[in-house]
């Protein structure tokens, strides 16, 4: 779905390669290709599903919401697709743009193969479980070593608890 | 959610504002998998 990220964290090896959208048509050969080999399961490599597609208006930290709504439709309505599971994402964008997590959380569920019913509202106790790179709660230390995770959000300085508000939006919208 | 602990630099002040929003996790009733990593020099 991509490589590359473009935050510039510290520690991240993935982050030194190129930032790249894997286009459309080249993803949907392969969901077709796993299909026809008979994988019903999809997963989207990525460092970040949210920076795919960007907009090149604006910069990449902003999600595309109708590029995502309209790639994630296609795979979830392929011939053949039984499951969806998700790959790495960052919170940010979940803070910017909640409708994009609500549709995107509307349209996958179904295809989650994930089952947590004690935390789902999901008929079937389906969730969606992305990995988050949350790392730390101190500010310094963000500061320090992925100064350009929470972009376009800018953190107020010594404001503690500050990154518990961007979890409980971006949890509280995506798997329950 | 993967947490690094023993990131360079990091400080006994910083592991305990990891720490806080652990805490601050659960008392929301946030439902999160965290993923522990040690970092390593």
């Amino acid at each position: 779905m991509t490589t590359g990220c473009g935050r510039r964290c510290n520690f991240c090896l993935p982050d030194l390669n190129p930032q790249m959208s894997v286009p459309k048509d080249r993803i949907m050969k392969a969901v077709a290709g796993n299909v026809a080999a008979g994988n019903s399961q999809i997963s989207l490599a990525t460092e970040d599903m949210f920076i795919w597609g960007f907009n090149e208006r604006q910069p990449f930290f902003f999600p595309n919401r109708n590029a995502l709504l309209d790639l994630h439709r296609s795979i979830v309505e392929h011939a053949g697709v039984k499951w969806i599971t998700l790959s790495h994402a960052t919170i940010a964008p979940a803070v910017v743009d909640p409708k994009l997590i609500e549709e995107l959380s509307s349209m996958l569920l179904d295809k989650s193969p994930i089952r947590m019913p004690n935390v789902s509202s999901h008929p079937e106790g389906r969730t969606l479980n992305p990995l988050i790179g949350l790392e730390t709660g101190s500010i310094r230390m963000a500061r320090k070593i992925m100064a350009g995770k929470s972009l376009p959000l800018k953190r107020s300085t010594g404001e503690r608890g500050h990154q518990g508000l961007e979890v409980s939006i971006a949890i509280t919208g995506f798997p329950s | 959610m993967t947490l690094i602990i023993g990131a360079p630099g990091e400080t006994a002040e910083d592991v305990q504002e990891t720490l806080d929003l652990i805490f601050e996790i659960e008392r929301r009733g946030l439902h999160v998998i965290l993923v522990p990593s040690v970092s390593h020099r």
